[in-house]
C-alpha cells in the first residue's frame, strides 16, 4: 500500500531523518515511537505532502506520492498535532468544508448525526475557536469517521483526551483495525503501541529501527 | 473545487469579518491623515491624489492578504488544505479572487471619502475609473497572493511580507497611478493605454507563475 524508500529530510543541516525505508501493507497498523525530536512528526507530514523532503520516494497505491498529481494522495488523510480546521467556521462547516474538499458530499444530517456520537452535538454550530484540545481532537476523530481513506496518518491521537474521548479513540482504531483499514499512528506510550500496533518501527538518530 | 475554495474565503471573512474591517479602519485613518496634513491648493492635492490613493491601497493590501494568509495558520488548517487531493493551484485562484473581491469592496467604501476628505472633483468619466481600478486590483492581488504564499511558511512571515511584496508590486502601483493620472485629467485613453498593458502582463504572468507553483511553494 505504502513504500517509502530512501527519504531524508534536515534542518538548517541537521538531518533529522536519514534514508528511511519502509513499507505498511493494507490492514497493517504500524506505529511510529521515537523522542520528542526524533522526526515522527515530520515524516508523517511529508507522507501527507504537507513538508518537502530532501531526497528519497514515496509510493502510495503504486503511484509515485511526492510527484503524481493531486489525486494521487486521494486515499491518505492526514490528522496533525493541531485540529487542521478554520477557528472561525462551526464544527458542520468545517466537516462539511473538509470533506468537500477530498470529493465527498456528505450530508448536513449524517455531519450531525456523527458529531453528536462524539460529544459534540450542543457545540456543532459554536465556532471551533472556542473548542478546548480535546474537543478538536474529537472533531478530528469525527472528520476520520466521517472521511473515506485507506491510509490514515495519525499524530498523537490520544493528546488532550478526557477518558471519555480516549474510550472513543480506542474504540475507533479498534473498529478501523477490524474492518482492515490501514493506520500508522505516532504514539508516545509503549503500552498503547503495543495494543494498536502490528509493528512498531522506532526513530532514532534519524533512523528507522524495527521491534 | 475552485467555488468552493472561494466560498471558503467568503464565508470565512463573513464569519469573522477581521480582514475588510481591518483593511477600512487602515484605509481611513490614512484618507483622514492625508486630509489633515496635506495644507496646499486644491490643484496640486489633485495631481498627488493617484499617488496618495494607490499608496493607500497597497499599504491596507498588505494587511488584508497578511490576515488572509494568518487565519490558515491558526490551528493548522493550512495543513487540512494542502493534504487535500486537490489542484493547489486552486488554492491560489480563490486566494487572489477574494483577495480582488475584498479589496474592491474596501475601495469603493473609501473612495467616496478619499474625494471628498481631499476636496477633489469626481473623475470626468466615473466607470473608466472603475474599470481600469477593477483591473489593477487583479493585479495586485495576482502579485499579493503569490508573495504571501512564499512568505507564510517563512518564521518572520510578518516581516518577509512586505519586503518581498513592496518592490514587486511597486510597477502595479507606479502603473496605477499613471492610468489614474490619466484618467482624473480626463486625458485620452491612448495616453495611458501602455500603462494598461503593463498591468495586463503583470496579472498574466503573476497569475500563470502562482497557479504553477503554488504546489512546490506550499509546502514547508
Amino acid at each position: 500500500m505504502l513504500s517509502v524508500s530512501h527519504l531524508s529530510k534536515s534542518f538548517n543541516r541537521r538531518p533529522v531523518l536519514a534514508n528511511i525505508t519502509f513499507e505498511i501493507a493494507a490492514g497493517e497498523t504500524v506505529v511510529f515511537m521515537g523522542k520528542n525530536g526524533a522526526g515522527k512528526s515530520t515524516l508523517l507530514r511529508i507522507l501527507a505532502r504537507i513538508m518537502a523532503c530532501d531526497k528519497g520516494e514515496v509510493r502510495f497505491q503504486n503511484q509515485d506520492l511526492l510527484k503524481g498529481a493531486p489525486t494521487a494522495r486521494k486515499g491518505l488523510l492526514y490528522l496533525g498535532h493541531a485540529s487542521g480546521m478554520y477557528s472561525a467556521l462551526s464544527a458542520v462547516e468545517n466537516l462539511s468544508l473538509a470533506l468537500r474538499l477530498r470529493g465527498m458530499h456528505t450530508s448536513k444530517e449524517m455531519i450531525i448525526e456523527a458529531l453528536t456520537h462524539y460529544g459534540l452535538f450542543d457545540q456543532k454550530d459554536d465556532p471551533i475557536a472556542i473548542y478546548s484540545q480535546g474537543m478538536l481532537q474529537r472533531l478530528k476523530l469525527t472528520y476520520a469517521e466521517l472521511a473515506e481513506w485507506t491510509l490514515l496518518l495519525m499524530d498523537e491521537p490520544f493528546s488532550g483526551l478526557d477518558d471519555d474521548g480516549a474510550k472513543l479513540m480506542h474504540d475507533a482504531i479498534l473498529q478501523w483495525k477490524s474492518e482492515a483499514q490501514s493506520l500508522c499512528l505516532v504514539l508516545h506510550d509503549e503500552a498503547k503501541g503495543k495494543l494498536y500496533g502490528d509493528r512498531i518501527l522506532r526513530i532514532e538518530n534519524g533512523e528507522i529501527q524495527e521491534s | 473545487m475552485f467555488l468552493v475554495l472561494l466560498k471558503k474565503e467568503l464565508y470565512n471573512e463573513f464569519r469573522s469579518r477581521e480582514l475588510i474591517l481591518s483593511m477600512l479602519v487602515f484605509g481611513l485613518s490614512i484618507i483622514l491623515a492625508y486630509a489633515f496634513t496635506s495644507d496646499v491648493s486644491r490643484v496640486i492635492v489633485a495631481n498627488y491624489a493617484p499617488g496618495m490613493f494607490w499608496a493607500m491601497i497597497l499599504f491596507v493590501t498588505v494587511l488584508g492578504i497578511h490576515r488572509s494568509f494568518s487565519y490558515e495558520k491558526e490551528m493548522d488548517a493550512f495543513s487540512m488544505l494542502i493534504a487535500a487531493p486537490i489542484d493547489r493551484g486552486l488554492i491560489y485562484l480563490s486566494k487572489w479572487i477574494s483577495g480582488f473581491i475584498f479589496l474592491t469592496v474596501m475601495e469603493l467604501i473609501v473612495t467616496i471619502p478619499f474625494f471628498k476628505f481631499l476636496l477633489i472633483d469626481f473623475p470626468p468619466n466615473p466607470l473608466m475609473a472603475l474599470g481600469t481600478a477593477l483591473f489593477i486590483n487583479l493585479a495586485i492581488m495576482a502579485v499579493a497572493s503569490l508573495v504571501s504564499g512564499v512568505a507564510m511558511r517563512a518564521r518572520l512571515s510578518e516581516v518577509l511580507l512586505p519586503v518581498l511584496m513592496f518592490p514587486l508590486v511597486s510597477p502595479v502601483i507606479i502603473a496605477a497611478t499613471k492610468i489614474s493620472g490619466g484618467i482624473m485629467a480626463g486625458d485620452h485613453y491612448q495616453l495611458w493605454q501602455i500603462w494598461l498593458l503593463i498591468i495586463g502582463s503583470i496579472i498574466v504572468i503573476f497569475g500563470l507563475v502562482g497557479y504553477t507553483l503554488f504546489d512546490f511553494i506550499t509546502e514547508e
